[in-house]
């Protein structure tokens, strides 16, 4: 490309396609040192190293030099630090400085545990498609398939990624238990208050026929073999299968979906099967947000907001925006803000605080749309041999079966 | 040294005189002869044979691959033809049925079984088709067969018609690794996706390409050449004498092969109504007889989306040598990748 599209810079510079149409127009008028390229009778900004290094400066001195007057200062409540630890804080730090985004696995500390009970008690009771019944549903179309899978071995561990509430497999449990064949069930997740519910749900439903264990890993960093490492040793590999479950669409939600699956894959050994479900990318999936606990809520939902309120983030500093980003494939929820920010963060060594400016974006959620094929092709390349795949039938879920790949 | 042959009397009975064109064209320019022309006359009880030998055996096989992930993949096919309609199978290159016999088992006893309807280029596999599905249903099951040749021309259009020619949903079955035989499996994906209405399923079933797959030549009890391949041959005139025959895998072209090499020059005449003409093949030429495409599963993932499929469902057979996809005709708006 010989220039750059408005659009672009912005998203690469967090400002406003305003401010880019600004800098072009200032740029006419000799007021701005960018060279502009004309195509199709618009100006736009010329894809040259110079034009580059001229916005950086510029993005830099827009945040030292804003009117100290019109910058909010916020210090987080004494709740953010009870809930997350230093190393969580400083990963909100700089997600929030690098990326303006807040992962969007810190939504279900606390209040939002809570919450997302609550959202996934409420798609329970849904007749309609959603995430939760077309799981369900998936899961049980391929028993047949995932019991020749398991027909070999007389026990079978589930580990189950991002437990939630543990509604998804529950009656995936229930079957195992009626075959005889329930070996051990653990959950990860990385909030203690999700795995809370989700230990308090699983004996609520099976009393003593289970015994959940927890474990509050982060599945961006966290190798799980060594919580499978005991068994596998013990029982040779022989007798005892593993199945990883990995669903409801969360490998969507991160940042970087493949840094999960990967180590996914290295928490693998080599006949564990990876059971994941997802919701594919078509019209309709792409105009979806109803993430409210009560339906047809078009405000932030609550689990969403959790973290802003956490960081006192007043509402009255941004907008929402919910919407479908094309080029990224990404549906995403996030806010902009009215007001120039700054978020002073307090840690054991001494405070840091991060500038924001009016009309930058904080990514809150995202879910990258892909289509089943590349799903396919992104277990793909990392490692992973898809065995099954299997779609409902309006084709806006997906549940996939793979192992690691193994070299002949 | 070199021959001069003739095909047999009963070359030219059993084949019309656009196969006999087609024959004489896929010599000269391919080295070929097309691997259907192998399924006439005697042929299909040899076929017959094969399968019913690989019924009786225990490890994992085409037949019981297939039969096998057709069984664990009915709960999903159930699903998707939830519409109360009667469904249709419709079987291109049924051999003997054994692989769909189960499948229609089920489909006949939920009550929603429509006809059974089999494709192939030779009237003699209809036949042999027909009296198992007889012996096996005693007149439970319509069996229609339908004469049809899918590198034809006219095949979409055929197809279309018959699967637009009641309210039933149908399911287009592609199975035994077909598709691995033929010359060009996009065009036949084409075909098919072309004839197919937006409710009827396509079920593809094939054997993927494997380190195991690549050696795997046991057709036959024993022959070098596999008699169906050998009578071809004699058809034409040439005599098991005047070949040796190979067998192996092109790792360049990803095709297993099965080819004759003439140990001495052959010019077969060729005269019969209008055709009259002589093929010459030099001494160390190839024929080749049989092929088989090897393909991953993503390959086939690709290919399918390419040809403008929607796979549904995918699943591999437990050695992972197997795979059958359950698709429909993509029409949606998104594009695909």
């Amino acid at each position: 490309m010989l220039y750059f599209k408005n659009s672009d810079l912005a998203y690469t510079h967090h400002v406003s396609v305003r401010t880019v149409r600004n800098w072009i127009e200032a740029a006419k008028q000799g007021k701005l040192d960018l060279d502009l390229h004309t195509h199709a009778g618009r100006q736009y900004v010329s894809n040259t190293a110079r034009n580059l290094s001229t916005i950086e400066r510029m993005v830099e001195d827009r945040k030292k030099y804003r009117p100290h007057r019109a910058v909010k200062v916020v210090t987080p409540k004494p709740e953010f630090y009870h809930l997350y630890n230093e190393a969580q804080v400083y990963d909100i730090l700089s997600n929030l400085e690098i990326h303006h985004e807040i992962p969007r696995d810190y939504n279900y500390f606390d209040g939002g545990a809570g919450n997302w009970d609550k959202y996934a008690n409420r798609m329970a009771s849904e007749e309609n498609p959603n995430n939760l019944n077309s799981t369900i549903k998936l899961l049980k179309l391929s028993r047949d398939y995932i019991d020749s899978l398991i027909a070999n071995y007389k026990s079978v561990n589930i580990v189950d990624i991002g437990v939630g509430n543990g509604l998804p497999v529950k009656e995936l449990i229930e079957y195992l238990l009626s075959k005889g064949k329930l070996g051990r069930y653990v959950a990860i997740d990385i909030s203690p208050e999700m795995l809370a519910i989700a230990k308090r749900n699983v004996e609520e439903w099976f009393g003593d026929r289970v015994d959940i264990e927890t474990y509050d890993f982060d599945i961006n960093h966290d190798r799980f073999a060594n919580v499978l490492a005991e068994d596998y040793i013990k029982s040779g590999g022989a007798k005892v299968g593993n199945i990883i479950l990995f669903l409801g669409g969360t490998i969507q939600n991160f940042r970087k979906p493949d840094a999960a699956l990967s180590v996914i894959h290295d928490s693998m050994s080599k006949n564990d099967l990876l059971i994941h479900t997802q919701k594919l990318d078509t019209p309709s999936s792409r105009r979806f947000f109803d993430f409210g606990t009560s339906p047809g809520d078009a405000t932030l939902a609550p689990n969403h907001r959790l973290i802003f309120d956490l960081l006192n983030i007043d509402s009255s500093f941004y907008n929402v925006e919910m919407g479908f980003d094309e080029p990224k494939a990404e549906r995403y929820i996030r806010v902009r803000l009215k007001v120039a920010l700054t978020i002073d963060f307090k840690f054991e060594a001494g405070h840091r605080p991060i500038s924001l400016n009016k009309d930058d974006t904080i990514l809150l959620w995202r879910a990258w749309q892909n289509n089943y094929l590349q799903v396919v092709n992104q277990f793909e390349r990392n490692d992973l041999y898809m065995l099954y795949n299997s779609q409902t039938d309006d084709q806006e879920y997906l549940l996939t079966i793979s192992r690691i790949k193994r070299s002949n | 040294m070199s021959i001069v042959v003739s095909p047999k009397p009963e070359f030219y009975e059993l084949y019309s005189a656009g196969q006999v064109e087609d024959i004489i064209g896929s010599l000269k320019n391919l080295n070929e002869i097309p691997h259907k022309y192998t399924y006439f006359k005697e042929s299909a009880a040899l076929w017959d044979r094969y399968v019913r030998r690989m019924e009786l055996e225990d490890q994992p096989n085409s037949l019981n691959s297939t039969v096998k992930l057709l069984e664990l993949n009915y709960a999903y096919l159930e699903d998707i033809l939830d519409s109360g309609q009667t469904v249709n199978v419709i079987d291109i290159g049924p051999g003997n049925a054994l692989p769909v016999k189960d499948l229609l088992n089920r489909l006949n006893k939920s009550g929603r079984l429509g006809k059974y309807k089999a494709i192939d280029i030779s009237q003699e596999m209809l036949s042999l088709a027909k009296n198992n599905i007889d012996q096996w249903f005693k007149g439970k099951i319509v069996f229609e067969g339908h004469i049809l040749d899918i590198g034809s021309s006219g095949f979409t259009a055929r197809l279309a018609k018959m699967l637009r020619s009641s309210t039933s949903v149908n399911v287009v079955l592609f199975l035994g690794g077909t598709i691995g035989n033929v010359p060009s499996p996009e065009a036949v994906y084409k075909k098919l996706h072309d004839s197919l209405g937006a409710a009827d399923v396509f079920i593809l079933g094939l054997k993927l390409d494997t380190l195991n797959a690549r050696k795997y030549f046991n057709f036959t009890e024993g022959l070098d050449l596999p008699e169906m391949e050998a009578l071809i041959l004699r058809r034409l005139g040439i005599e098991d004498g005047s070949y040796i025959v190979e067998k192996g895998y092109d790792s360049k072209r990803k095709e297993r092969y099965m080819r004759v090499r003439l140990q001495q020059e052959v010019t077969i005449k060729f005269a019969s109504g209008d055709v009259r003409e002589d093929v010459l093949l030099a001494k160390g030429s190839s024929i080749l007889l049989w092929r088989y495409w090897h393909y991953e599963s993503l390959d086939i993932l690709k290919q399918l989306n390419k040809a403008g499929f929607l796979a549904l469902h995918s699943s591999l057979t437990n050695d992972e040598e197997t795979l059958v996809v359950i698709s429909r005709a993509f029409r949606g708006e998104i594009k695909r990748s």
